[in-house]
């Protein structure tokens, strides 16, 4: 019961880390949008 | 708690670890002649990567959107110059303007072994307004700005002067300048603020991974893993020439400008009779491009780097159409060619050919008949 418990506290953290920093590393910080240059 | 919360940190740092190897091995193992040839935001916009694309017989070729892709063409100049005894790396596609380039010569400068650079000018950059601010910060990245600021060859009033330029140019983009302005302070002037020194270094670092994870998810489905060595054809001008007229002119039957069938159909078609004389307010000879083109010239300079530029001539019998007045047009031409021998560069004029059908494949891209030429400029370059 106290390993579930601290397996799911784990989960969580790591879960919940991993998803900001990857949010973080992936978007631009700049407030740079994609800049599609008009070809025509 | 706090067991679950060290372990979890344990397993975050195990998983970076894990993706930090898979970028390195998946960029390692594309071949370095994919690398340098790929068209990808990505690539453009890390140091890293552009610098491992490098050799000692590597010519650096620098343009916009007429770089994006004509691989399937013979003439185009990243197919026929890729040996390991001279190959091109191709840095820019639509957006990439001369402040740009700048940027990335000022960074990749010192790994150039090969000094010398080719920098196909757009007269369509050369607008009243210059570089639009949202091409800025989308293009040109924080890491590569660092990278550039670091430079030692660079002196201080350059690097000035060229990060004052960014911050003026991608007003509204805050976060972008704020970023800038930092760097200015760490890199010029010697600020100590501990805080500054983490926040640079935490974000130029955060970038340059960043640019290097995009580039990886990219590459990795197309699993490039195999090396090839591709020989390069024997250049023959007249016969390339008369092979890419023979092909330009069976794609493009649909209309009388010899423009590609399916650019016509999708872009102006359906619009001609609008478009006529949409450009007679056009003027090229007036534009803060021509001060980011110093810029460009000075980054070379204080690193020993020879610039080649080349002119590209408008669609003549699309500019008569629109309106854009033949004198514009020669003012135009005339002010790269005073501007190039006032800073004395080398100049590629191609200007001439405005009425030579296919040397543009639609009314701004380079067709394959103009890349035949560029590929003699390119030849005549190795040459020196």
């Amino acid at each position: 019961m106290k390993d579930k418990g601290l397996l799911q506290t784990t989960l969580l953290f790591y879960l919940l880390m991993m998803a900001i920093l990857l949010y973080a590393l992936w978007n631009e910080s700049t407030g740079a949008p994609a800049f599609i240059y008009n070809n025509f | 708690m706090i067991k679950g919360f060290c372990l979890a940190c344990a397993l975050v740092v195990a998983s970076l670890i894990g993706l930090q190897i898979f970028i390195n091995r998946t960029i390692d193992h594309t071949p370095v002649q994919v690398l340098r040839t790929f068209t990808e935001e990505s690539k453009f916009k890390s140091a890293e990567v552009l610098k491992k694309s490098l050799s000692e017989n590597t010519l650096v070729v620098m343009g916009s959107s007429e770089l994006n892709s004509d691989s399937d063409k013979p003439s185009y100049p990243f197919s026929v110059f890729n040996t390991e005894d001279f190959n091109l790396l191709k840095v820019g596609q639509g957006g990439y303007q001369t402040l740009i380039h700048a940027g990335i010569l000022g960074a990749i400068g010192p790994e150039m072994g090969y000094k010398k650079v080719l920098l196909i000018l757009s007269p369509q950059w050369f607008v009243p307004q210059g570089i639009e601010a949202a091409a800025i910060p989308a293009n040109l990245s924080i890491s590569m700005v660092q990278t550039a600021m670091a430079n030692e060859d660079l002196s201080e009033g350059l690097k000035r002067d060229f990060i004052e330029r960014l911050i003026q140019g991608s007003q509204g983009f805050e976060g972008y300048q704020r970023s800038l302005q930092d760097l200015s302070s760490f890199y010029l002037d010697d600020s100590n603020d501990p805080i500054l020194v983490f926040s640079t270094g935490i974000n130029t670092n955060m970038d340059s991974f960043r640019q290097r994870w995009k580039l990886a998810m990219k590459l990795f489905p197309l699993k490039l893993d195999a090396q090839y060595f591709p020989s390069e054809p024997v250049f023959q001008k007249e016969e390339w020439l008369q092979s890419a007229i023979g092909r330009a002119t069976e794609s493009s039957t649909n209309n009388a400008f010899h423009i590609d069938d399916s650019y016509y159909l999708t872009n102006i078609q359906n619009q001609l009779d609008s478009l006529k004389n949409t450009g007679q307010d056009i003027d090229y000879s007036s534009s803060p491009e021509y001060e980011d083109l110093k810029l460009f010239l000075r980054m070379a300079k204080e690193q020993g780097i020879e610039v080649t530029l080349v002119s590209t001539p408008l669609h003549g019998q699309w500019a008569d159409y629109t309106g854009f007045p033949l004198e514009k047009r020669q003012e135009y031409y005339a002010k790269i060619r005073a501007f190039a021998e006032a800073e004395d560069v080398r100049l590629a004029d191609l200007s001439r050919h405005e009425y030579e059908p296919h040397f543009l494949k639609d009314i701004m891209h380079m067709g394959e008949v103009g890349w035949v030429y560029i590929d003699e400029v390119i030849l005549n370059l190795r040459g020196d």
